[in-house]
């Protein structure tokens, strides 16, 4: 196994390279390479289409692996869409559970599950199952899938228990068990999960998914097998492993020897009010990167920690920035070791609390970006919003032909991306380390007492630049019966930076709605008029307006942070929840004047956003652009940011306080 | 430390926690020469690894399983190196019996 540099500074392999480094043709290799990522697609397709519960089935969040066994540890040899940081942390954790288990103890038709996130696992709504593929009474393969249950009990619904102190408050820790054993399910195991969640149906159904996901897995490597032979597909595993690493070793030749420094801030933890550092070093040298956390502030005492998944997710930077295009897997993670000081919030020790996972994770994802960006600020990308943005709903359905009922939702939003050098950062996205969808709001309103009351682009929100940031989500939701909401939001007081010379974008916020007497709410582009709105989490100015600049944090709130738990929630409460946008890239004067004008007439950008932020002058009236007014603007603007500082953050100025207001602001 | 020590542990003391690079006595680079060589816990593609590694280049002398005495990963279960039960391994040893048939 390869733990080396390869000293070709191709990116690929000849065919006599490939016949006398793995004894079969490159075209063999190549077809297998291809095969072991069909298998894959196979297993997404699988468990997408029989899961039951919405988290699996339409948010995507789950991840299926094929791992290569050999005596210096298991790589993950494919993986495929879905959520994308299963394809970092299920190489560690097959490690972990193998490991622990033993190759040796495994037969034909076990499989292995565990939700420790001490070995690996995301958290504990993350059940991991593995299973060893034989043939001919070889063992070749590893299998994994992993999938979000909606509930594993604990105190608090869903599992995101943001007032914990210890992972006892938060769920049920599961060890490496064994839950299939020679193809039949344990008892026991099922009994321990299925009792112990307020959700057991939805379990047992996405258990039985994961289930069949391994067997048509297993299954189509049988047909590899079958086909090619054990020694050939071993050696194409082996091919397929070492080209990542080949590729990606010759991306970090190409940056500068060197150390590359960058840090991050977290709101809080849901239980004090003290930011939390997170510090990432890099040291480049020659085709090695060694990136260490030592800087990062210790675990706080809540739920803000996470207890190893860090120490792979930090290279969601690396792929995205170093090698975007060649598909992942476990060659490309042999340029990089990872230093994480244990007792940090990115390595919190038992029997701290990872609730807060999702938090910890943005923000790596953004400390990453920034850091590779450095490292290659040609193909630099700004922040994205920084934040989960995870809504979690439950109670006791009470709708007539569903009473007694237990439900459980999960409503993620949409973040803006940050821009980057080419193109506008992606709008409606949640973060690209997460990669998964926002639910099909008509499936909610079926399966959950809830109703969809809008669903906007947040105007005026993108972080400003030449290639401005995406856009976030402005969701209204109103329950129709009793339940609890839990969120976990971040970049609350921290806007996330742009990049090259771009603006930083709007923080994340939320508000109560009151209805009119109609039960109508005014509602345009993401703004409802403040005298519809009670301030619930975020920075807020003196009149009650989300402001990311001057605006006091929690003014007015319910509550300290934009992390709570177990909120009631009665019939025809609204809430109206934003999430955070991303940066811009470049100055946002050098944006084309046309793009700006054609945000304005797709009321993304108002009149006086395009004025303030991009020096684009368009007459209200007509929307047509005035050239001339804009150059002489944009002449100001520049003397002005060269003198007072860089563009300013992107928010709508000012919030409407009345719905006949929101017109003038061009709401 | 214990490995009931590594069940409950308490948040540091310290603000920043840091990890220590043991120096590899009479170790030497095979790449660079640099004799300043250190032994350390690291995460690579395989997860817990230690890393015996030249800290002029970065050239990695060798990557080691972490021992009992590493306290790395942080968390170990004290039946890590206990023996399988006959439950545990029942589906292998119908395996091994076909083989052996």
């Amino acid at each position: 196994m390869s733990q080396q540099a390869p000293s070709s500074s191709s990116d690929f392999m000849t065919s006599k390279d490939v016949r006398d480094a793995y004894g079969v043709d490159l075209a063999t290799a190549e077809a297998l390479r291809g095969g072991f990522m069909e298998v894959t697609r196979h297993m997404h397709r699988t468990l997408q289409r029989s899961a039951f519960s919405n988290v699996v089935r339409e948010l995507l969040d789950f991840g299926v692996c094929v791992h290569l066994p050999s005596e210096d540890g298991i790589e993950l040899v494919a993986v495929t869409e879905g959520c994308t940081h299963f394809a970092f942390t299920e190489a560690h954790m097959t490690n972990f559970v193998i490991d622990e288990w033993g190759l040796d103890n495994l037969g034909p038709g076990d499989t292995l599950i565990c939700n420790d996130p001490w070995r690996g696992a995301i958290h504990m709504p993350d059940v991991n199952l593995f299973r060893p593929v034989f043939w001919e009474g070889e063992l070749i393969f590893v299998l994994s899938d992993a999938a979000h249950l909606l509930d594993i009990g604990g105190p608090v619904p869903g599992g995101f228990n943001n007032a914990a102190r210890d992972f006892f408050s938060e769920g049920l820790r599961i060890p490496p068990m064994l839950i299939m054993s020679g193809d039949k399910p344990v008892r026991s195991t099922m009994n321990l999960i299925l009792e112990n969640s307020r959700t057991p149906m939805q379990n047992l159904g996405d258990l039985r998914a994961l289930f069949g996901t391994m067997k048509v897995g297993e299954a189509r490597l049988h047909r590899l097998l079958e086909r090619y032979g054990p020694k050939a597909v071993k050696a194409a595993s082996r091919y397929t492993l070492d080209l990542a690493d080949r590729r990606m070793r010759n991306a970090v030749a190409a940056v500068p020897d060197g150390v590359y420094e960058a840090e991050e801030w977290i709101d809080d933890d849901g239980l004090g009010t003290e930011p939390v550092r997170v510090n990432l070093r890099g040291t480049v040298k020659g085709r090695h990167i060694e990136l260490d956390f030592t800087g990062t502030d210790r675990q706080p005492l809540g739920a803000l920690t996470t207890c190893w998944e860090e120490a792979s997710r930090v290279l969601i930077g690396a792929k995205m920035i170093l090698d975007p295009d060649h598909p992942m897997n476990a060659g490309a993670m042999r340029a990089f070791d990872v230093v994480s000081p244990p007792g940090t919030v990115v390595m919190g020790v038992p029997p701290t609390s990872n609730s807060q996972h999702a938090e910890v994770a943005t923000a790596i994802a953004s400390l990453s970006l920034q850091l590779f960006s450095k490292m290659v600020p040609e193909r630099a990308v700004g922040e994205d919003g920084g934040t989960s943005n995870s809504n979690i709903f439950g109670g006791i359905d009470q709708r007539p032909g569903r009473e007694g009922m237990p439900f459980g939702f999960v409503v993620i939003g949409g973040l803006g991306w940050g821009g980057n050098a080419g193109a506008d950062g992606i709008s409606f996205c949640t973060t690209p380390l997460f990669g998964v969808s926002s639910p099909t709001f008509e499936l909610m309103e079926r399966d959950a007492p809830m109703i969809l009351r809008g669903l906007n682009a947040q105007i005026d929100a993108a972080g400003a630049g030449e290639f401005r940031s995406g856009f976030q989500t402005a969701l209204a939701l109103e329950a129709s019966g009793p339940m609890s909401w839990s969120a976990v939001f971040d970049s609350g007081r921290f806007t996330r930076s742009g990049t090259a010379g771009g603006g930083g974008g709007m923080t994340s916020f939320g508000y109560r709605v009151r209805k009119d007497e109609g039960g109508g709410i005014p509602m345009s582009n993401g703004v409802v008029p403040l005298d519809h709105l009670t301030p619930l989490i975020g920075r807020f100015s003196e009149d009650g307006g989300p402001d990311p600049v001057d605006g006091e944090w929690g003014r007015g709130t319910e509550h300290m942070t934009a992390k709570v738990t177990n909120i009631p929630l009665d019939p025809g409460d609204v809430l109206l929840l934003v999430p955070a946008s991303g940066g811009g890239y470049g100055n946002p004067l050098a944006r084309d004047p046309e793009l700006v004008r054609r945000d304005v007439w797709n009321e993304l950008v108002s009149v006086a956003g395009a004025a303030a932020n991009y020096g684009v002058v368009v007459d209200p009236e007509t929307l047509e652009l005035d050239e001339g007014a804009t150059k002489s603007r944009r002449a100001k603007l520049r003397e002005a940011w060269q003198r007072d500082g860089a563009p300013p953050i992107s928010m709508l100025r000012p919030w409407p306080r009345t719905a006949e207001q929101m017109k003038e602001v061009g709401a | 430390m214990t490995w009931v020590e590594r069940y409950i542990q308490p948040q540091p003391a310290e603000q920043r926690p840091t990890i220590e690079r043991v120096p590899v006595e009479g170790a030497e680079c095979p790449q660079c020469g640099g004799k300043d060589v250190r032994r350390y816990p690291v995460a690579n593609q395989h997860g817990a690894r230690m890393a015996i590694k030249c800290q002029d280049c970065l050239h990695a002398l060798a990557y080691e399983r972490p021992g009992p005495d590493d306290g790395w990963p942080a968390f170990r279960s004290v039946t890590y190196d206990w023996a399988a039960s006959p439950s545990e391994r029942s589906a292998r040893e119908d395996l091994e019996r076909r083989k052996d048939a």
